[in-house]
């Protein structure tokens, strides 16, 4: 049975939601790179990469998730509002 | 009954009692968790365009012949980066679209009305029964009741307030008339 246009404009974008969950992995790898491939060694003063990469691996990491809480908060007020 | 497909049932109470059609609200279409997800998608992206050129902006090289590992990181996971934010962006920006187009709002519902039967022992104690039965194409309009009263002329808001105001303005002036004739007889010279 084909779906009803009303049904498909509501359709949650699960491609998009599963791009904005591989930003937060891509955050979370920027934070653990140095670190993980030797660049950044234990003990001593982080370099300017390092620090670039902690900062924007964090920054997009928080991001993504922060917009994956968001649509999913707006959406379960949507439907606490509007739903059955 | 309008189906939204979203398991969202529109509301019981019609706003237009017309016999044959009627209102049937619906819930508004969400925009803003396709919104949020659009936003979020767009500062990702910038994100990534950060960090393809932050190698270049610090100067991770400090004059060295060879690119540094870690430039070469930053490069391909901002190019990953910005290449998938830009995918998310379009395709939340789709489905944004998608929903402020969807044809959602207030919809105005006609039930099929079933064809009249001929009757010819209609019963006359029910003179108004058909007219909310059947559609008014086939059925003739009603006679005006004999007894029926003129319709009332239109209130006249100016008219009803000097009618108020009239006692009170006579009032006024009898009780301002007796205490200027008191104190006029009060006082002798």
């Amino acid at each position: 049975m084909m779906p009803s246009p009303i049904a498909r404009a509501l359709r949650a974008p699960v491609a998009a939601l599963l791009g904005l969950a591989l930003l937060a992995l891509l955050g979370g790898w920027l934070i653990a790179a140095p670190f993980v491939l030797g660049d950044q060694l234990r003990g001593t003063a982080w370099t300017a990469a390092t620090r670039t990469d902690v900062a924007t691996g964090a920054a997009l990491a928080g991001v993504g998730l922060l917009g994956l809480l968001g649509y999913l908060a707006a959406a379960v007020a949507w439907l606490a509002r509007y739903g059955r | 009954m309008a189906a939204t497909g979203v398991g969202v049932e529109p509301s019981a109470e019609p706003a237009l009692d017309l016999p044959g059609a009627q209102f049937v609200w619906t819930p508004p279409v969400p925009v803003l968790a396709p919104y949020l997800g659009l936003v979020t998608a767009v500062l990702c992206a910038l994100g990534g365009g950060w960090l393809l050129l932050a190698p270049y902006a610090l100067d991770y090289r400090h004059g060295a012949r060879t690119t540094p590992r870690t430039t070469e990181i930053d490069l391909a996971t901002g190019a990953a980066v910005a290449a998938v934010a830009l995918i998310s962006a379009a395709l939340f920006a789709a489905a944004l679209a998608r929903r402020l187009h969807a044809p959602l709002g207030a919809e105005l519902e006609t039930e099929p009305v079933a064809e009249p039967e001929p009757e010819p022992t209609a019963d006359e104690s029910e003179p108004f029964a058909p007219l909310y039965a059947t559609s008014a194409s086939t059925v003739p309009e009603p006679a005006p009741a004999p007894d029926a009263l003129p319709p009332e002329p239109a209130a006249d808001p100016i008219g009803s307030l000097r009618e108020l105001l009239t006692p009170l303005v006579a009032a006024l002036a009898a009780d301002l008339k007796s205490r200027t004739d008191g104190s006029q007889g009060g006082v002798r010279p």
